[in-house]
């Protein structure tokens, strides 16, 4: 079992994936600057569950064996689970400032979990013993699992079963008695390379004739036949350097994304636990998209956190602290992250009991969280650079400050107030840099869906023919 | 010597310190008190450490425990009192 930060990376250095980073493979992930942030990350969810003064949120109770365990591994139970998820969510976004990973795993296995139910109940199959069996070993093993939901996807003006190549859209290639093989790929993966499992699922609704897109598989990501690609970061280079340009140097920018590629990977049927079901791929997937969308006021509420530390430590170095419109933008800033947060206790706080026994968010306000962190983290954000200065996009490297020739020069005229260091100012300079743009700033938007995916959901549940009603009713209006 | 469980809440936004305000206690309390984790029964009193004013363990905890429970939720009473406390509960 996973206990420690300790077993954690020794788990990894064990399982020897095949990872691909900037055209080379990588021996071992957990000794590459490359990777270290992002284990270090994901490792707090491990380490936090161990302190008396963070488990009540990072542990639960197991309703299937009555054990203590992660509570990244536990399915929600109530609403209290719920609203404890986003609880837990902030405080490690305060320890890291940056994604852990591990919700996404989380979210994929209280989807599949209350989805495998309903689809046995309409079709007689056996899934959700299938996946109750395999839940047990994520619980108590503490692996990691990554939920694969995102296909390539090709030309989006086709069908999955439409795609001059298939592959686009992962699919069964093959059905045999012992299990299934499966081909196609994953896209952008938080946290896929240190992880341990991936738990694929179909990337949107099924339509006859795409029966074999309809796959939902739980694979170890050391199985013959997977590949991951790590993508390239914003500024990532800076953390190949050990000097403070990378900014979170502990815990990275963000998750750490990676393609996944299945090139005809075997999956027994023990861990298959949706094949070919058409009629459940939109539910699973919305299931996992709402579960997914009520994380972000937790996680980004709590980066905010940091970010709008970040930027009034900036202004103290700088001495702008008490400018009335500074203190105005920090208040901004908290309104912003605030509101965040609070769409994610709500919906958690109105969420609902699945047939399945496990607890569900309410959809529309799940939605409208995830919607609002596409427009707040970037005002946040553009408010970090309006407070912080151009500095932000122009200061020397470390190195200059470092060096024996011109450091003087860096030293003397990037200071700010007296008594604070160059090297302090800049620090906490790079940090806000680091976690207010480039891939950062991308998660927010197309992480749990792209702004798009977040208004249709306005559209089908938002109820306009009930606003429209009660309008009438005002204005009394009989026709 | 007094036994006592010292529980915290989960700490998603805390308003102090909760674990430097517990070391205080602890500190006032050094050989007066056995401290143990709330999965260490029997114990004489629980102490519950809480970050806010919503203090979530409480309610769960006021059903499962049968011996005196101290409940803080702000660092407004100095860890003296709170230690002082400890020693006159019954």
């Amino acid at each position: 079992m996973i206990k420690t930060k300790e077993d954690y990376i020794k788990s990894l250095r064990d399982q020897k994936l095949r990872v691909y980073y900037n055209g080379k493979p990588v021996e071992d992930v957990t000794t590459h600057p490359a990777f270290i942030p992002h284990i270090n990350a994901a490792a707090k969810t491990y380490e936090l569950a161990l302190l008396p003064e963070t488990e009540d949120l990072l542990t639960a109770t197991s309703h299937l064996t009555d054990k203590k365990i992660n509570r990244f591994t536990h399915i929600h139970q109530s609403v209290d689970d719920l609203i404890k998820k986003v609880q837990m969510l902030r405080l490690i976004s305060h320890e890291t400032g940056s994604c852990y990973q591990r919700c996404v795993g989380f979210d994929a296995m209280n989807a599949t979990y209350m989805t495998t139910y309903e689809i046995d109940e309409k079709h007689g199959t056996k899934y959700h013993q299938r996946f109750i069996e395999y839940l047990k070993m994520v619980q108590e093993k503490n692996i990691m699992v990554v939920g694969g939901m995102t296909d390539p996807k090709g030309d989006r003006s086709k069908r999955p079963s439409q795609q001059t190549d298939p592959d686009l859209f992962t699919h069964i290639v093959a059905k045999k008695d012992n299990g299934v093989i499966i081909r196609g790929a994953k896209s952008h993966q938080t946290g896929a390379v240190n992880s341990h499992e991936i738990l694929i699922m179909p990337t949107q609704a099924m339509t006859p004739g795409d029966e074999a897109f309809a796959i939902v598989a739980a694979i170890p990501l050391n199985s013959p036949g997977i590949t991951l690609i790590f993508g390239r970061q914003t500024n990532e280079e800076r953390k190949l350097e050990s000097g403070i340009d990378a900014g979170n140097t502990q815990f990275g920018a963000v998750g750490g994304e990676a393609l996944v590629i299945f090139e005809d990977v075997f999956v027994p049927w023990e861990r298959v636990f949706m094949c070919g079901e058409i009629d459940f791929s939109g539910m699973l997937v919305e299931r996992f998209a709402t579960l997914h969308r009520q994380n972000y006021g937790g996680c980004k509420g709590g980066v905010s956190d940091i970010i709008i530390g970040a930027t009034a430590l900036a202004a103290q170095y700088q001495g702008s602290q008490n400018a009335s419109h500074v203190k105005d933008k920090l208040v901004e800033m908290m309104h912003l992250a605030e509101t965040v947060y609070s769409g994610s206790v709500a919906c958690s706080a109105m969420g609902s009991k699945t047939k399945s026994g496990a607890y569900y968010p309410d959809p529309l306000l799940a939605n409208c969280t995830k919607h609002n962190i596409t427009r707040h983290i970037y005002e946040i954000s553009r408010l970090a650079h309006d407070v912080a200065g151009g500095i932000l996009a122009t200061m020397p490297f470390n190195n200059d400050l470092k060096s024996t020739n011109i450091g003087k020069y860096v030293e003397k005229y990037m200071v700010g107030v007296d008594g604070v260091s160059t090297e302090t100012r800049m620090k906490i300079l790079r940090l806000l840099e680091g976690m207010t743009g480039g891939t950062a700033l991308v998660e927010s938007m197309h992480g749990a869906g792209s702004p798009q995916s977040q208004r249709v959901m306005y559209q089908r549940l938002g109820k306009l023919p009930e606003k429209i009603k009660m309008a009438k009713k005002l204005a009394q209006i009989n026709e | 010597m007094k036994k006592v469980a010292l529980k915290y809440c989960g700490g998603c936004d805390s308003n102090f310190d909760r674990v430097a305000y517990a070391e205080k206690i602890k500190k006032e309390l050094t050989g007066s008190v056995n401290w143990v984790t709330i999965d260490e029964p029997p114990f004489d009193m629980v102490l519950l450490i809480s970050g806010c004013q919503v203090a979530c363990p409480e309610e769960l905890l006021r059903t499962k425990i049968t011996v005196p429970l101290l409940s803080i939720s702000n660092d407004s009473v100095s860890p003296e009192i709170i230690a002082k406390k400890i020693l006159n509960e019954r």
